[in-house]
């Protein structure tokens, strides 16, 4: 119970320390907003016009570092992240709720595929070692976890869908699927998230398959295997019950980590096929010096980490009896 | 709870549901017979049609589709096109504006349209600062009024005579429903009602879609039944979709047109120049500060081969006045000449008393050796990069080093604005239908800042009393004869001052595909100046399009 505790009181701490400097950092980036925005309207805007924005931005009268650091982690505490600045006058909480959908589904979904594939796999490869399948998942998955996903992503848009036209270059959705959840629409999101889950699944299940394959080898070696099978017990009940609970562990803990990061998003996936989720969101709003944004989708990004390892932390306890026992 | 009554009017209730949905799905189904499309390389933000929302947000239709303004003035030639306005005159002192409204125009809610919209839509400005973002109300307007119903008159405190261009693309709005609306800068105006050719059809992140207004004031347009704007994130994205046939028109800033016009029969694009690419002098700092030494560099430099580098050969090298080709014979007296030249740069360098060591690399004034001075360009921009890459090579030549300083948005623009670089590349921070606009922007005292602050627009921090005086003349009259005069002033000045050097043209990057549509703007028939697709001049072009 301690342990749980303690946990709980170090996610506090972390979290605090995580919108302290979320707060801090935007600060330290030269210019302020309203010149970068007069700068991107290249001419197209009179110089009078710093003062109109100003005002509308709330910029003109921001009081005092200290003053606002408090009304922020006032602001944090009631959900409120103010408004947009390179989507004025959109309330930043309206953007996130916008592009979290798409971010969840896209690269929380591909995660845990990845997870669950990559894993099976590995397993596979490490417990069938000598064979020739087997060993040669190894080569196979360092190659393509070594590839960088963004070409390979280019890549598979120029083949698939600019030479070959069967998927969409770009977006989540065609301009007008038809009603929210009817059949064009699942057909729509799906056609458009084929080529970048494909992407992400192929150059993140290596990495999965070749800790798991590891573990397994690690675990194979243990002489409590050796004894369950001088038991008799079944190969698929030293599998399920032996060998997979052990050596998933460490793998688990890497999955939580990699969930967490999921809100973040997959910067360089967005971009390179458009896709409106928190990741792409983010790059424009550090590019615009859009500080709510940018605060608002940094903070996420913590507290799903956070979140996610003590979530991690909670369930090694279940799976994990020596941390139980207080012995970790 | 098993109330039998109760079964059935839930029976009833869900049937009519079924049905609603069923005639609200055939209505939407009834899709638009010609529809444009256009493709942004950004993505737009939440639903929004407030045509004053301060920032680049009001969704792409409001501006261009949904409302009006008075008048279009074309930047690149000065020629003013009649919208909601038909006639506009000066006064002799030039302190009072009259401008004749459009009869027999309706909002598209079926109440008529007169001056006392317009006079309502600019007292509006007023009453918000914050949505005067051209600054109308700080720049002499003391009072608009509509005298009767269809005219319009405004009176200046100091008469301003360039501010027509911002007056005439302020956007217009309905009395009768906006003198209700009490926070316009946070408004969202759901249901938007203008006078426009479009109405407001449906908003998605992926797609907007307004539909043809059939009321329009103008018999028979427009040609087609629909617009819908479609997003990407990337230019190459965007440049895709046209190249596909997937949209009509873009404004799409890519770097090689001519390859991009080449790749089918149906790629074309139009690039009118209505900017100047410019190297800026921080004018505060030595040597900068010597005008001598700024002519040397200026010299040294070879704009035709930054210009043939930079944009592969698609846009030309700017006029060392400063002046857009589409406004030089209005306003340059003579043609300016390239000062091009490295041996006279190299003489004229030393002659100013920056010598050269026994290296050749050229010291200051005092004998101390140059260090080696920072061009600031925007990260990974290519065509700046490119541009500081040449520039590089051509003072090289003359004994002065360079090296390139490639910076994010935020610490490019604050760089400019705060006075921390040596020399920096960037567009004209104003520009217009008259060089006027180009010219205030850089070198009026008020748009100056001392250093660490932020100057808006002075980049160079230049000031000169002969080219603010020239620069007060310009904005009192409306007479032809006594702006050229101050322009002259103004350009001859510059040029022996040179607190710039003129680099390349700068153009509106309009990228089209005609498989599908006629009637886009060219060279031959520059009905607007390849505008951007949010703004007033791209209504011109949904009016002048036709499906083939």
């Amino acid at each position: 119970m301690s342990y749980l505790l303690r946990k709980l009181g170090i996610f506090v701490f972390t979290l605090w320390v995580a919108a302290t400097l979320n707060f801090v950092l935007p600060r330290l980036v030269p210019g302020d907003p309203v010149s970068v925005m007069l700068a991107k309207y290249q001419g197209r805007l009179d110089p009078a016009a710093v003062d109109a924005l100003k005002i509308a931005y709330g910029l003109n009268d921001l009081g005092s570092p200290v003053s606002q650091y408090f009304s922020y982690l006032g602001n944090l505490l009631r959900g409120d992240f103010g408004r947009s600045i390179s989507l004025f006058p959109t309330p930043v909480i309206d953007v996130v709720r916008m592009a979290l959908p798409y971010t969840l589904g896209l690269i929380g979904v591909t995660t845990i595929i990845s997870f669950v594939l990559g894993s099976a796999l590995g397993l596979y490869s490490g417990w069938r070692r000598g064979g020739v399948v087997a060993d040669g998942l190894t080569p196979v998955a360092l190659f393509l976890n070594a590839m960088p996903y963004f070409w390979f992503g280019l890549i598979l848009l120029y083949v698939f869908a600019f030479q070959l036209k069967w998927f969409p270059l770009s977006g989540a959705l065609d301009p007008f699927p038809g009603d929210t959840y009817s059949a064009g629409w699942w057909s729509s999101l799906l056609r458009h998230a084929a080529l970048p889950v494909f992407t992400i699944l192929v150059t993140s299940v290596g990495g999965w398959l070749i800790t798991m394959r590891n573990n397994v080898i690690n675990v194979a070696g243990e002489d409590y295997l050796a004894f369950a099978r001088a038991k008799g017990l079944t190969e698929r009940r030293i599998i399920s019950r032996y060998v997979l609970r052990n050596a998933l562990l460490p793998s688990f803990t890497a999955f939580g980590m990699a969930l967490g990061f999921v809100v973040g998003g997959s910067i360089l996936t967005e971009i390179v096929f458009s896709y409106p989720g928190l990741g792409f969101y983010l790059y424009q709003s550090v590019t615009n010096l859009d500080y709510p944004l940018m605060q608002a989708i940094f903070f996420f990004i913590a507290l799903a980490v956070l979140l996610a390892n003590l979530l991690v932390d909670f369930v090694n306890v279940l799976l994990d009896p020596r941390i139980r026992e207080g012995q970790a | 709870m098993n109330n039998p009554m109760t079964n059935k009017v839930k029976a009833l209730v869900s049937l009519s549901l079924i049905l609603t949905a069923a005639l609200g799905s055939a209505a939407h189904a009834q899709n638009p017979k010609s529809t444009f499309t256009i493709v942004r390389s950004t993505q737009w933000g939440a639903q929004n049609y407030n045509p004053y929302v301060p920032g680049d947000q009001h969704l792409l239709p409001t501006n261009s589709a949904i409302y009006e303004s008075l008048f279009f003035v074309n930047s690149i030639n000065g020629k003013v096109t009649p919208v909601l306005g038909t006639k506009y005159a000066w006064s002799k002192d030039n302190k009072t504006l009259t401008v004749t409204t459009r009869g027999g125009v309706k909002w598209t809610d079926g109440q008529g349209f007169d001056a006392g919209d317009a006079a309502f839509s600019f007292n509006y400005l007023k009453s918000y600062p914050a949505l005067d973002t051209s600054g109308l109300w700080k720049s002499g307007l003391s009072a608009v009024k509509a005298t009767n119903a269809s005219t319009l008159v405004f009176s200046f405190a100091t008469p301003n005579t360039p501010i027509f261009q911002y007056i005439a693309a302020t956007p217009i709005v309905p009395q009768h429903l906006w003198k209700d609306v009490k926070d316009p800068s946070t408004f969202t105006n759901a249901k938007p009602v203008g006078t426009g050719p479009f109405v407001a059809d449906s908003y998605s992140q992926q797609a907007l879609r307004v539909l043809k207004n059939p009321n329009y004031w103008m018999e028979g347009k427009p040609s087609v039944d629909a617009l819908v704007w479609i997003a990407t994130s990337t230019n190459d994205a965007a440049q895709l979709k046209l190249l596909s046939g997937e949209a009509d028109f873009g404004y799409v800033g890519i770097s090689d047109p001519k390859t991009y016009a080449a790749k089918s029969p149906n790629a074309s694009y139009w690039w009118p120049t209505n900017n100047i690419n410019f190297l800026y002098f921080n004018t505060v700092k030595a040597p900068f500060n010597d005008a001598g030494f700024r002519k040397g560099v200026a010299a040294a430099i070879n704009t035709k081969e930054v210009a043939d580098k930079a944009y592969a050969g698609a846009v030309a090298a700017a006029s060392p006045a400063a002046v857009f080709p589409g406004q030089q014979k209005e306003w340059l007296a003579n043609a300016a000449k390239s000062t091009f030249d490295v041996t006279a740069a190299d003489k004229a360098l030393t002659a100013a008393g920056y010598k050269k060591d026994g290296s050749g690399n050229r010291l200051g004034k005092d004998g101390k050796a140059l260090p080696s001075f920072k061009i600031l360009v925007g990260a990974g921009w290519t065509d700046f990069i490119t541009m500081a890459q040449v520039i590089g090579n051509n003072l090289k030549k003359v004994g002065i080093n360079t090296s390139i300083d490639q910076q994010a948005w935020g610490s490019y623009s604050g760089g400019l604005q705060t006075g921390s670089y040596d020399m920096g590349i960037s567009w004209g921070w104003g520009n217009g239908s008259t060089p006027y606009y180009t010219f205030n922007a850089a070198f009026n005292p008020d748009f100056s800042a001392p250093v660490g602050k932020t100057a808006p627009s002075n980049l160079s921090r230049y000031t000169n009393p002969a080219i603010t005086k020239a620069l007060d003349t310009f904005s009192t009259t409306s007479n032809a004869a006594t702006q050229q005069k101050a322009m002259t002033t103004i350009v001859s000045t510059v040029m022996k001052e040179q607190p710039w050097v003129p680099l390349t043209d700068r153009v509106n990057f309009g990228l089209f595909n005609t498989s599908k549509f006629t009637g886009f703007p060219s060279a031959a028939d520059p009905y607007n100046d390849s505008s951007p697709d949010d703004t007033n001049g791209a209504r011109l072009l949904y009016l002048n399009v036709k499906p083939k």
